[in-house]
Protein backbone atom coordinates (compact mmCIF):
# COMPACT_ATOMS: atom_id res chain seq x y z
CA UNK A 1 0.00 0.00 0.00
CA UNK A 2 1.48 3.40 -0.99
CA UNK A 3 0.42 6.51 0.58
CA UNK A 4 -1.38 9.17 -1.56
CA UNK A 5 0.73 12.10 -2.69
CA UNK A 6 1.51 14.83 -0.37
CA UNK A 7 4.14 17.19 0.59
CA UNK A 8 7.00 17.61 3.27
CA UNK A 9 8.02 20.32 5.85
CA UNK A 10 10.41 19.48 8.34
CA UNK A 11 10.53 22.07 10.77
CA UNK A 12 13.08 22.92 13.96
CA UNK A 13 10.27 24.63 16.16
CA UNK A 14 7.14 24.26 17.13
CA UNK A 15 6.13 27.84 16.05
CA UNK A 16 7.01 27.11 12.95
CA UNK A 17 5.44 24.02 13.15
CA UNK A 18 1.92 26.14 13.96
CA UNK A 19 2.55 29.27 11.36
CA UNK A 20 2.20 26.21 8.66
CA UNK A 21 -0.53 24.57 10.40
CA UNK A 22 -2.79 27.76 10.85
CA UNK A 23 -1.75 28.62 6.92
CA UNK A 24 -2.84 25.54 5.63
CA UNK A 25 -5.96 23.72 7.51
CA UNK A 26 -4.80 20.47 5.10
CA UNK A 27 -1.39 19.85 6.67
CA UNK A 28 -0.93 17.30 9.46
CA UNK A 29 1.46 17.01 12.22
CA UNK A 30 3.89 14.29 11.63
CA UNK A 31 5.60 12.70 14.93
CA UNK A 32 5.69 9.20 15.96
CA UNK A 33 3.14 8.34 12.61
CA UNK A 34 2.50 5.09 14.01
CA UNK A 35 -1.52 5.75 13.60
CA UNK A 36 -0.71 8.28 10.87
CA UNK A 37 0.71 5.98 8.17
CA UNK A 38 -2.03 3.52 8.89
CA UNK A 39 -4.56 6.55 8.05
CA UNK A 40 -2.62 7.31 4.91
CA UNK A 41 -1.48 3.96 3.63
CA UNK A 42 -5.62 3.25 3.47
CA UNK A 43 -6.04 6.58 1.96
CA UNK A 44 -8.24 7.77 5.07
CA UNK A 45 -7.15 10.89 4.89
CA UNK A 46 -4.83 13.00 2.00
CA UNK A 47 -3.18 15.51 3.92
CA UNK A 48 -1.68 18.73 1.73
CA UNK A 49 1.57 18.63 3.50
CA UNK A 50 2.72 16.44 6.27
CA UNK A 51 4.88 18.45 8.76
CA UNK A 52 7.65 16.68 10.61
CA UNK A 53 8.19 17.66 13.98
CA UNK A 54 10.54 14.80 14.67
CA UNK A 55 13.85 17.25 14.34
CA UNK A 56 12.89 19.65 16.79
CA UNK A 57 15.55 19.38 19.59
CA UNK A 58 14.35 19.30 23.45
CA UNK A 59 10.73 17.58 23.10
CA UNK A 60 11.73 14.12 24.41
CA UNK A 61 12.26 15.06 28.17
CA UNK A 62 10.07 12.98 30.99
CA UNK A 63 10.98 15.53 33.88
CA UNK A 64 10.21 14.39 36.92
CA UNK A 65 10.24 17.47 39.41
CA UNK A 66 8.94 17.86 42.99
CA UNK A 67 5.65 18.57 42.46
CA UNK A 68 4.58 17.83 39.08
CA UNK A 69 6.13 15.55 35.87
CA UNK A 70 6.25 17.00 32.50
CA UNK A 71 6.53 14.92 29.75
CA UNK A 72 7.58 16.83 26.00
CA UNK A 73 5.45 16.37 23.38
CA UNK A 74 8.26 13.82 21.35
CA UNK A 75 8.24 11.71 24.64
CA UNK A 76 7.79 7.61 22.72
CA UNK A 77 5.85 5.31 24.97
CA UNK A 78 9.13 2.97 25.48
CA UNK A 79 10.60 5.97 27.03
CA UNK A 80 7.53 5.18 29.82
CA UNK A 81 7.98 2.35 29.95
CA UNK A 82 11.85 1.81 31.25
CA UNK A 83 11.62 5.12 33.57
CA UNK A 84 12.31 3.12 36.93
CA UNK A 85 11.38 6.42 38.57
CA UNK A 86 7.70 6.27 37.22
CA UNK A 87 7.47 2.35 37.79
CA UNK A 88 8.18 3.58 41.74
CA UNK A 89 5.90 7.00 42.19
CA UNK A 90 3.36 6.14 39.61
CA UNK A 91 3.31 2.58 38.11
CA UNK A 92 0.65 3.13 36.40
CA UNK A 93 1.98 5.28 34.07
CA UNK A 94 4.41 2.33 32.54
CA UNK A 95 2.26 -0.06 33.15
CA UNK A 96 -0.07 1.80 30.50
CA UNK A 97 3.02 2.19 28.15
CA UNK A 98 3.83 -0.96 28.03
CA UNK A 99 0.62 -2.51 26.98
CA UNK A 100 0.21 0.09 23.68
CA UNK A 101 1.11 -1.67 20.35
CA UNK A 102 4.42 -3.75 20.48
CA UNK A 103 7.64 -3.08 20.77
CA UNK A 104 8.19 -1.47 17.32
CA UNK A 105 5.22 0.52 17.54
CA UNK A 106 6.66 1.96 21.20
CA UNK A 107 9.84 2.48 20.05
CA UNK A 108 8.20 5.44 17.71
CA UNK A 109 4.67 6.45 18.80
CA UNK A 110 4.48 9.43 21.03
CA UNK A 111 2.31 9.83 24.17
CA UNK A 112 1.61 13.64 22.64
CA UNK A 113 0.73 12.05 19.25
CA UNK A 114 -1.91 9.43 20.83
CA UNK A 115 -3.94 12.33 22.58
CA UNK A 116 -4.16 14.37 19.53
CA UNK A 117 -5.55 11.43 17.43
CA UNK A 118 -8.07 10.74 20.10
CA UNK A 119 -8.77 7.06 19.18
CA UNK A 120 -12.09 6.49 21.83
CA UNK A 121 -10.23 3.20 22.48
CA UNK A 122 -6.16 4.10 23.32
CA UNK A 123 -4.77 3.59 26.37
CA UNK A 124 -3.15 7.03 27.10
CA UNK A 125 -6.34 8.54 27.66
CA UNK A 126 -7.28 7.37 30.52
CA UNK A 127 -4.39 7.18 33.09
CA UNK A 128 -4.15 10.75 31.62
CA UNK A 129 -7.64 10.96 33.20
CA UNK A 130 -6.59 9.46 36.69
CA UNK A 131 -3.51 11.19 37.11
CA UNK A 132 -5.47 14.92 36.42
CA UNK A 133 -3.27 15.98 33.89
CA UNK A 134 -3.53 18.88 31.19
CA UNK A 135 -2.32 19.74 28.26
CA UNK A 136 0.15 22.44 27.46
CA UNK A 137 -1.05 23.54 23.42
CA UNK A 138 1.12 25.93 21.29
CA UNK A 139 -1.08 28.19 18.72
CA UNK A 140 -1.15 31.34 16.68
CA UNK A 141 -1.88 33.17 19.86
CA UNK A 142 0.40 31.41 22.06
CA UNK A 143 0.52 28.78 25.24
CA UNK A 144 -2.87 27.79 26.34
CA UNK A 145 -3.42 24.61 29.20
CA UNK A 146 -6.43 22.35 28.30
CA UNK A 147 -7.24 20.02 31.29
CA UNK A 148 -7.56 16.96 30.69
CA UNK A 149 -11.15 16.44 30.98
CA UNK A 150 -11.79 19.04 28.54
CA UNK A 151 -9.38 17.54 25.85
CA UNK A 152 -11.10 15.48 24.31
CA UNK A 153 -14.50 16.14 22.05
CA UNK A 154 -15.52 12.90 20.93
CA UNK A 155 -14.25 10.03 18.70
CA UNK A 156 -10.70 11.22 17.07
CA UNK A 157 -11.65 14.76 18.08
CA UNK A 158 -10.01 17.57 20.18
CA UNK A 159 -10.19 20.82 21.74
CA UNK A 160 -7.02 21.87 20.04
CA UNK A 161 -7.96 24.78 17.31
CA UNK A 162 -6.97 25.76 14.12
CA UNK A 163 -2.80 25.89 14.09
CA UNK A 164 -2.69 24.57 17.62
CA UNK A 165 -0.29 21.79 18.56
CA UNK A 166 0.53 19.57 21.69
CA UNK A 167 3.61 21.18 23.43
CA UNK A 168 3.73 19.43 26.80
CA UNK A 169 1.56 17.46 28.94
CA UNK A 170 1.64 18.17 32.94
CA UNK A 171 0.91 16.25 35.93
CA UNK A 172 0.34 17.07 39.07
CA UNK A 173 1.95 15.26 42.12
CA UNK A 174 -0.18 14.42 44.93
CA UNK A 175 1.17 14.02 48.23
CA UNK A 176 1.07 11.07 50.14
CA UNK A 177 0.52 7.47 50.26
CA UNK A 178 -0.60 7.04 46.38
CA UNK A 179 -1.98 4.05 44.93
CA UNK A 180 -2.17 3.49 40.98
CA UNK A 181 -2.63 1.01 37.88
CA UNK A 182 -3.76 0.41 35.08
CA UNK A 183 -5.69 -2.67 33.26
CA UNK A 184 -6.47 -3.12 29.67
CA UNK A 185 -8.66 -6.03 28.27
CA UNK A 186 -7.73 -6.63 24.92
CA UNK A 187 -8.53 -9.24 22.70
CA UNK A 188 -5.07 -10.26 21.34
CA UNK A 189 -1.58 -8.78 21.67
CA UNK A 190 -0.70 -5.74 20.62
CA UNK A 191 -4.61 -4.95 20.11
CA UNK A 192 -6.72 -1.44 21.35
CA UNK A 193 -7.93 -2.18 24.39
CA UNK A 194 -11.81 -3.99 24.41
CA UNK A 195 -12.09 -1.89 28.16
CA UNK A 196 -9.01 -0.03 29.84
CA UNK A 197 -9.60 1.32 33.00
CA UNK A 198 -7.16 3.64 35.19
CA UNK A 199 -7.28 4.29 38.92
CA UNK A 200 -5.26 6.69 40.87
CA UNK A 201 -5.90 6.04 44.93
CA UNK A 202 -4.69 7.76 47.30
CA UNK A 203 -5.26 6.70 51.03
CA UNK A 204 -5.07 7.99 54.50
CA UNK A 205 -3.28 6.61 57.63
CA UNK A 206 -6.48 4.85 58.62
CA UNK A 207 -6.68 2.95 55.24
CA UNK A 208 -9.80 4.83 54.30
CA UNK A 209 -9.80 6.07 50.73
CA UNK A 210 -9.23 10.05 50.58
CA UNK A 211 -9.68 10.80 47.14
CA UNK A 212 -9.88 8.74 44.48
CA UNK A 213 -9.51 9.09 40.43
CA UNK A 214 -10.93 6.88 37.67
CA UNK A 215 -10.29 7.21 33.96
CA UNK A 216 -11.92 4.65 31.32
CA UNK A 217 -11.57 4.43 27.42
CA UNK A 218 -13.29 2.65 24.78
CA UNK A 219 -16.34 2.44 27.03
CA UNK A 220 -17.85 5.64 25.27
CA UNK A 221 -17.87 8.01 22.27
CA UNK A 222 -14.77 9.56 24.22
CA UNK A 223 -12.04 8.27 26.93
CA UNK A 224 -14.27 10.06 30.40
CA UNK A 225 -13.86 10.04 34.34
CA UNK A 226 -16.53 7.95 35.95
CA UNK A 227 -17.64 10.50 38.82
CA UNK A 228 -19.60 8.47 40.41
CA UNK A 229 -17.37 5.30 40.87
CA UNK A 230 -15.16 8.00 42.74
CA UNK A 231 -18.00 9.08 44.95
CA UNK A 232 -18.51 5.65 46.05
CA UNK A 233 -14.86 5.27 47.11
CA UNK A 234 -13.57 8.75 48.84
CA UNK A 235 -14.16 8.76 52.36
CA UNK A 236 -14.35 4.85 52.71
CA UNK A 237 -12.32 2.05 53.22
CA UNK A 238 -11.72 -0.29 49.96
CA UNK A 239 -13.85 -3.18 51.87
CA UNK A 240 -15.13 -5.75 48.69
CA UNK A 241 -18.61 -4.42 48.89
CA UNK A 242 -17.32 -0.54 48.27
CA UNK A 243 -14.87 -2.08 45.58
CA UNK A 244 -18.01 -3.82 43.78
CA UNK A 245 -20.25 -0.41 44.54
CA UNK A 246 -17.99 1.73 42.82
CA UNK A 247 -17.34 -0.72 39.64
CA UNK A 248 -21.12 -0.95 39.64
CA UNK A 249 -21.32 3.07 38.96
CA UNK A 250 -18.83 3.06 36.53
CA UNK A 251 -20.62 0.27 34.56
CA UNK A 252 -23.37 2.78 34.85
CA UNK A 253 -21.21 5.45 33.90
CA UNK A 254 -20.35 3.91 30.74
CA UNK A 255 -21.60 4.13 27.21
CA UNK A 256 -19.72 1.13 24.89
CA UNK A 257 -20.78 0.73 21.22
CA UNK A 258 -20.88 -2.40 19.87
CA UNK A 259 -18.02 -3.69 17.31
CA UNK A 260 -15.01 -6.42 16.89
CA UNK A 261 -14.22 -6.00 20.05
CA UNK A 262 -17.61 -6.99 21.15
CA UNK A 263 -21.13 -6.16 22.14
CA UNK A 264 -21.99 -3.20 24.28
CA UNK A 265 -23.84 -5.10 26.31
CA UNK A 266 -20.36 -7.19 27.01
CA UNK A 267 -18.37 -4.24 27.13
CA UNK A 268 -20.68 -2.41 29.91
CA UNK A 269 -20.22 -5.56 31.89
CA UNK A 270 -16.31 -6.03 31.09
CA UNK A 271 -16.14 -1.71 32.37
CA UNK A 272 -17.33 -3.49 35.98
CA UNK A 273 -14.64 -6.64 36.16
CA UNK A 274 -11.92 -4.67 34.98
CA UNK A 275 -12.49 -1.63 36.95
CA UNK A 276 -12.67 -3.94 39.90
CA UNK A 277 -9.67 -5.23 39.07
CA UNK A 278 -8.14 -1.71 38.40
CA UNK A 279 -9.00 -0.98 42.18
CA UNK A 280 -7.79 -4.04 43.47
CA UNK A 281 -4.19 -3.81 41.03
CA UNK A 282 -3.52 -0.40 42.79
CA UNK A 283 -4.31 -1.07 46.34
CA UNK A 284 -1.81 -4.61 46.15
CA UNK A 285 1.08 -2.05 45.35
CA UNK B 1 11.53 33.90 17.01
CA UNK B 2 13.62 31.52 14.26
CA UNK B 3 12.22 30.62 11.32
CA UNK B 4 14.23 28.86 9.46
CA UNK B 5 12.90 25.53 8.04
CA UNK B 6 15.11 22.89 7.46
CA UNK B 7 13.30 21.07 4.00
CA UNK B 8 10.23 21.70 2.62
CA UNK B 9 9.09 19.45 -0.67
CA UNK B 10 6.22 19.84 -2.29
CA UNK B 11 3.79 16.82 -3.24
CA UNK B 12 5.05 16.27 -6.85
CA UNK B 13 9.04 17.00 -6.16
CA UNK B 14 11.36 14.63 -5.13
CA UNK B 15 13.71 14.98 -2.16
CA UNK B 16 17.53 13.92 -1.55
CA UNK B 17 18.13 11.95 1.32
CA UNK B 18 21.47 10.35 2.93
CA UNK B 19 20.76 7.33 4.43
CA UNK B 20 23.49 5.08 6.27
CA UNK B 21 22.71 1.26 5.75
CA UNK B 22 24.83 -1.49 7.56
CA UNK B 23 27.45 0.80 7.36
CA UNK B 24 27.36 2.59 3.92
CA UNK B 25 26.30 5.90 3.50
CA UNK B 26 23.63 5.87 0.38
CA UNK B 27 21.79 8.81 -1.47
CA UNK B 28 18.95 8.74 -3.75
CA UNK B 29 15.87 11.12 -4.76
CA UNK B 30 12.67 9.90 -3.66
CA UNK B 31 8.89 11.36 -3.21
CA UNK B 32 8.21 12.39 -0.11
CA UNK B 33 5.38 9.62 0.17
CA UNK B 34 8.12 6.75 -0.14
CA UNK B 35 8.45 4.21 2.50
CA UNK B 36 11.26 2.97 4.22
CA UNK B 37 10.51 -0.35 3.55
CA UNK B 38 9.98 0.62 -0.47
CA UNK B 39 13.45 2.63 0.20
CA UNK B 40 15.20 -0.30 1.43
CA UNK B 41 14.18 -2.98 -0.78
CA UNK B 42 13.56 -1.33 -4.46
CA UNK B 43 15.84 1.64 -4.20
CA UNK B 44 18.76 -0.13 -2.21
CA UNK B 45 18.10 -3.73 -2.91
CA UNK B 46 18.13 -4.78 0.97
CA UNK B 47 15.62 -7.28 0.28
CA UNK B 48 15.98 -8.87 3.71
CA UNK B 49 13.13 -6.35 4.92
CA UNK B 50 10.10 -8.22 4.20
CA UNK B 51 6.66 -6.56 2.94
CA UNK B 52 4.14 -9.07 5.49
CA UNK B 53 1.03 -7.69 6.07
CA UNK B 54 1.26 -3.80 4.92
CA UNK B 55 -0.82 -2.08 7.81
CA UNK B 56 1.83 -2.58 10.69
CA UNK B 57 0.81 -5.40 12.31
CA UNK B 58 3.24 -8.40 11.42
CA UNK B 59 6.60 -6.94 11.66
CA UNK B 60 8.70 -8.85 8.51
CA UNK B 61 10.00 -5.19 7.46
CA UNK B 62 11.15 -4.61 11.03
CA UNK B 63 15.01 -2.86 11.09
CA UNK B 64 16.95 -0.92 13.69
CA UNK B 65 16.89 2.35 13.24
CA UNK B 66 18.71 5.01 14.89
CA UNK B 67 19.26 1.71 17.69
CA UNK B 68 15.78 0.99 18.20
CA UNK B 69 13.61 -1.49 16.20
CA UNK B 70 11.15 0.03 13.84
CA UNK B 71 8.54 -1.23 11.58
CA UNK B 72 10.04 -0.35 8.22
CA UNK B 73 6.31 0.04 6.62
CA UNK B 74 5.58 3.03 8.98
CA UNK B 75 8.08 4.80 8.59
CA UNK B 76 8.86 7.23 5.91
CA UNK B 77 11.99 7.23 3.65
CA UNK B 78 12.64 10.77 4.40
CA UNK B 79 12.30 10.83 7.79
CA UNK B 80 15.24 7.96 7.92
CA UNK B 81 17.54 10.67 6.38
CA UNK B 82 21.06 11.03 7.88
CA UNK B 83 19.79 8.05 9.92
CA UNK B 84 21.90 4.62 10.28
CA UNK B 85 19.58 1.55 9.65
CA UNK B 86 20.95 -2.03 10.74
CA UNK B 87 19.20 -4.90 8.31
CA UNK B 88 19.61 -8.49 8.14
CA UNK B 89 22.36 -8.72 5.82
CA UNK B 90 24.02 -5.86 7.73
CA UNK B 91 24.70 -9.12 10.65
CA UNK B 92 26.84 -11.58 9.15
CA UNK B 93 30.74 -11.03 8.85
CA UNK B 94 33.13 -12.36 6.62
CA UNK B 95 31.03 -14.81 5.50
CA UNK B 96 30.11 -16.14 8.86
CA UNK B 97 26.39 -15.46 11.01
CA UNK B 98 25.93 -13.84 13.76
CA UNK B 99 25.14 -15.55 16.86
CA UNK B 100 21.65 -14.82 16.62
CA UNK B 101 21.52 -15.70 13.09
CA UNK B 102 23.35 -19.33 14.37
CA UNK B 103 20.73 -19.69 17.07
CA UNK B 104 17.83 -19.13 14.91
CA UNK B 105 19.43 -22.23 12.38
CA UNK B 106 20.51 -24.26 15.35
CA UNK B 107 16.93 -24.03 16.65
CA UNK B 108 15.50 -24.27 13.31
CA UNK B 109 13.57 -20.84 14.87
CA UNK B 110 11.54 -20.86 11.02
CA UNK B 111 9.66 -22.50 8.35
CA UNK B 112 8.92 -20.85 5.63
CA UNK B 113 11.43 -18.02 6.72
CA UNK B 114 9.16 -15.33 6.19
CA UNK B 115 9.20 -13.27 9.08
CA UNK B 116 12.54 -14.74 9.70
CA UNK B 117 14.68 -11.36 9.63
CA UNK B 118 12.06 -8.96 11.20
CA UNK B 119 11.86 -11.74 14.44
CA UNK B 120 15.80 -11.63 14.06
CA UNK B 121 16.16 -7.82 14.24
CA UNK B 122 13.69 -7.61 16.55
CA UNK B 123 15.48 -10.25 18.60
CA UNK B 124 18.85 -8.01 18.23
CA UNK B 125 16.68 -4.80 19.46
CA UNK B 126 15.25 -7.05 22.40
CA UNK B 127 19.15 -8.78 23.30
CA UNK B 128 20.78 -5.02 23.02
CA UNK B 129 18.09 -3.81 26.12
CA UNK B 130 18.05 -6.95 28.16
CA UNK B 131 20.79 -9.62 27.46
CA UNK B 132 19.10 -12.07 29.22
CA UNK B 133 15.72 -11.64 28.97
CA UNK B 134 13.21 -14.31 31.07
CA UNK B 135 10.84 -16.60 28.48
CA UNK B 136 8.43 -14.03 29.23
CA UNK B 137 10.13 -11.03 27.98
CA UNK B 138 11.06 -13.03 24.97
CA UNK B 139 7.24 -13.51 24.37
CA UNK B 140 6.68 -9.94 25.11
CA UNK B 141 9.41 -8.39 23.32
CA UNK B 142 8.41 -10.55 19.92
CA UNK B 143 4.79 -9.46 20.66
CA UNK B 144 5.10 -7.37 17.77
CA UNK B 145 6.13 -10.05 14.70
CA UNK B 146 3.68 -12.61 13.74
CA UNK B 147 5.02 -15.99 12.63
CA UNK B 148 1.92 -18.09 10.71
CA UNK B 149 4.09 -21.90 10.70
CA UNK B 150 6.25 -22.34 14.02
CA UNK B 151 4.03 -22.02 16.76
CA UNK B 152 6.57 -19.67 18.36
CA UNK B 153 8.61 -22.34 20.32
CA UNK B 154 11.73 -23.01 18.47
CA UNK B 155 11.81 -18.95 18.10
CA UNK B 156 11.71 -18.62 21.84
CA UNK B 157 14.30 -21.55 22.51
CA UNK B 158 16.38 -19.69 19.49
CA UNK B 159 16.33 -16.42 21.11
CA UNK B 160 17.67 -17.93 25.01
CA UNK B 161 19.93 -19.77 22.99
CA UNK B 162 21.56 -16.29 21.23
CA UNK B 163 21.38 -15.14 24.33
CA UNK B 164 23.81 -17.57 26.30
CA UNK B 165 26.24 -17.20 22.63
CA UNK B 166 25.82 -13.88 23.05
CA UNK B 167 27.33 -14.29 26.52
CA UNK B 168 29.57 -16.71 26.54
CA UNK B 169 31.59 -14.31 23.46
CA UNK B 170 31.19 -11.33 25.84
CA UNK B 171 29.14 -9.97 22.62
CA UNK B 172 27.41 -6.74 22.98
CA UNK B 173 24.71 -5.41 20.43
Amino acid sequence: MYPPKFGYVRVSSLEEAVNILNSDENAKVLAGGQSLMPLLKLRLIKPSYLVDINRVPNLSYINIERDRIRIGALARHHQFEINKELWSIYPAIPETAMQIGDPQVRNLGTMAGSLAHADPAADWPATLIAFRASITALGPSGERVIPIDDFFTGPFSTALGKGEVIKEIVISRVEGNVKSAYVKLERKAGDFAVVGVAVMLKLGGDGSIEDASIGITAAGPKPFRAREAEKALIGRKPTSDVIEDAAEKAMRESNPISDIRGSSDYKRYMVKVITKRAINKALSR
Amino acid sequence: MVMSTTLKVGPEERVRIRVRVNGVWYERDVEPRKLLVHFLREDLGFTSVHVGCDTGHCGACTVIMNGVSVKSCQVLAVQADGAEILTLEGLAKDGKLHPIQEAFWEKHALQCGYCTPGMIMETYFLLKENPEPSEEEIRRGLAGNLCRCTGYQNIVDAVKLASQKLKELKMTL
